[in-house]
């Protein structure tokens, strides 16, 4: 057992460190979002621990530490820059990143040792520390899976309308579903509207609310759809009429009794 | 000199952009991304030197067995990899992965069957012949290589636009559904957009080859990142967009050799995506979810 453990050993270290960055994957499949950038931010980290040890003389505990946090900046840094993009362009953006870090590490010679690497790198890291790394992360995984966040995560994997910054979009797409022109300005509006919808929503259906994102954005999405068809039939007081808003007090809704709710109340209800 | 590196840029754009052009199509088709089209260019590349090489043929007729070969390997991508996934409700990254697996089956068995050294096509009149244009050296080969990419665009710009076949791609990648409620064949038409995919691979690595005078079984790896580029650049799904994409890539690939070296070539192309999906999120021109929407 020990001799097919020194035989394989470099192999095993693959496959824990493999499964390790997987779980990274995992996360973000978790979200509906297919990142490729996972290699690039490897990378960063595995050359910024290299040079701290090698050239700066850091320890090995401080320089997993740094490149850790190097990894999180960057991306960090990445994920400001393209999360507004979805699908296949938030992939391609992702692996545009990995291949602008692998040709710098590739034509950075003095730091990187470009296409022939680094040599007499110290080996620090042994097998358990892997093994721990990976129970580490499995149960950090775990841990959001099962925490609120989890939770708001699913919602969005399931549903991408409960991610309310392109409820407006989508408004906008409703009402061209509907068969109505709806011009931005209009779906401003309506997406604005809409949000208090939502609100109405939730505070209509309380059984709800454990599932409010989805169930409440969904239904939101169906009025919004509506409520375009109106306002460009009818005007404001169309849409706000079947929004169960006052035209004159826009903050406002209707509870199911039809009384209408003042905007701070609104809040609360939200 | 500015025409002689407009003239490269184009010439390596062209090849690009009728990559890119297979790519756009099946995902216009069956939104999924075919990662195997790198090796089948590849296979194209490798069907025409055998047939140059081997069998001692002129090259247009290489150029039309590599791409009929090719088209067959994209029809294999779609019989094995597509099809029997989507049949079981598989999710699209599923067929990503696929293609990604069967394109290393493919590099395998060409790595197996011609050796993993790289190799040249033959000398010929074609690769050799060059022309002076205002005092710019203009290989022939360029010159062939931009107005076949043109020529390929037109022909898949007609094909789409007017007969039978371009109509059901047209209404399939509208919605499946609306295909199959109006009676058209949608197995069959999925297995000619994958032909006509895989056989503009081909072309374009017979086109490539010639080009660069390198053919090894890992072309088309870099290749396929180049038409993953191009796609963005050009929206995903738009035919027009992939040829503009590519001629643009080509054209800032060269330019950055000349500013900052061949070494940081790829870095240049890559940020530039960035930069344009930034601005731009959905590419360059309007995409095909664009137009759905």
């Amino acid at each position: 057992m020990i001799d097919l453990f020194e035989s394989y050993h470099n192999v095993i270290d693959l496959c824990l460190l493999n499964s390790a960055l997987a779980f990274g994957c995992f996360l973000l499949l978790g979200v509906n979002l297919f990142s490729l950038a996972t290699g690039g931010l490897m990378a960063l980290g595995a050359y910024l621990s290299i040079w701290l040890t090698m050239q700066q003389g850091w320890a090995f505990g401080p320089s997993l530490l740094a490149s850790l946090l190097i990894g999180s900046a960057a991306a960090f840094a990445l994920g400001s820059l393209v999360l507004r993009l979805r699908g296949d362009y938030f992939t391609m953006a992702t692996l545009a990143f990995t291949e602008v870090v692998r040709v710098i590490a590739l034509n950075w010679d003095s730091a990187t040792g470009g296409a022939l690497g680094v040599f007499g790198i110290p080996k620090l890291t042994e097998t358990w520390h892997l093994a721990l790394l990976l129970v580490v992360v499995i149960y950090f995984t775990w841990a959001v899976r099962r925490s609120r966040i989890g939770e708001r995560m699913r919602a969005v994997a399931s549903d991408e309308l409960a991610d309310h910054g392109r409820l407006r979009r989508r408004t906008v797409q409703a009402g061209h579903l509907h068969g109505v022109r709806c011009d931005r300005r209009v779906g401003r509006r309506v997406g604005g509207a809409s949000q208090h919808v939502r609100g109405a929503g939730r505070f209509r259906f309380p059984a709800q609310r454990r599932h409010r994102d989805r169930a409440g954005a969904r239904w939101c999405l169906e009025r919004a759809g509506a409520c375009a068809w109106r306002h460009h039939h009818h005007g404001a007081a169309g849409s706000a009429a079947l929004l169960g808003t006052d035209a004159r007090d826009p903050g406002g809704f209707r509870d199911a009794d039809r009384r209408t709710i003042p905007a701070d109340r609104r809040r609360l209800a939200a | 000199m500015l025409l002689q590196q407009l003239v490269n840029g184009l010439s390596l754009g062209a090849v690009y952009a009728v990559f890119s052009l297979g790519f756009t199509l099946v995902f216009g088709v069956m939104n999924v991304l075919n990662l195997a089209q790198g090796a089948v260019f590849m296979w194209g590349a490798y069907v025409g030197l055998e047939v140059v090489g081997r069998l001692a043929l002129p090259l247009p007729l290489a150029i039309l067995a590599a791409a009929v070969a090719a088209g067959f390997l994209g029809v294999l991508s779609e019989l094995i990899v597509f099809r029997p996934l989507q049949r079981r409700g598989a999710h699209r990254w599923m067929g990503m992965v696929g293609s990604l697996a069967l394109a290393r089956i493919l590099i395998g068995i060409a790595q197996e069957v011609f050796g993993t050294q790289v190799v040249r096509y033959p000398d010929n009149a074609l690769a050799g012949a060059s022309l002076d244009l205002f005092g710019a050296r203009l290989q022939l080969l360029q010159v062939v290589s931009i107005g076949a990419a043109l020529a390929m665009v037109l022909a898949l710009t007609l094909l789409l636009r007017l007969t039978n076949l371009g109509r059901a791609i047209r209404t399939i990648a509208f919605s499946e559904m609306v295909g199959r409620l109006v009676g058209i064949p949608v197995d069959r038409v999925r297995i000619a957009t994958f032909f006509v995919s895989g056989a503009l691979a081909g072309g374009a690595g017979v086109l490539w080859s010639l080009l660069f005078q390198s053919v090894s079984p890992f072309m088309g790896d870099s290749i396929l990142l180049k038409g993953l580029t191009v796609l963005i650049l050009g929206g995903l799904g738009n035919v027009a967009g992939a040829l503009v994409g590519g001629l643009l890539l080509g054209l800032v690939e060269v330019g950055s050799i000349v500013a900052v070296g061949s070494g940081y070539r790829d870095a240049v192309g890559f940020g530039l995506v960035l930069l344009i999906l930034i601005v731009r999120p959905t590419g360059l021109f309007a995409t095909l979810e664009t137009k759905r929407a």
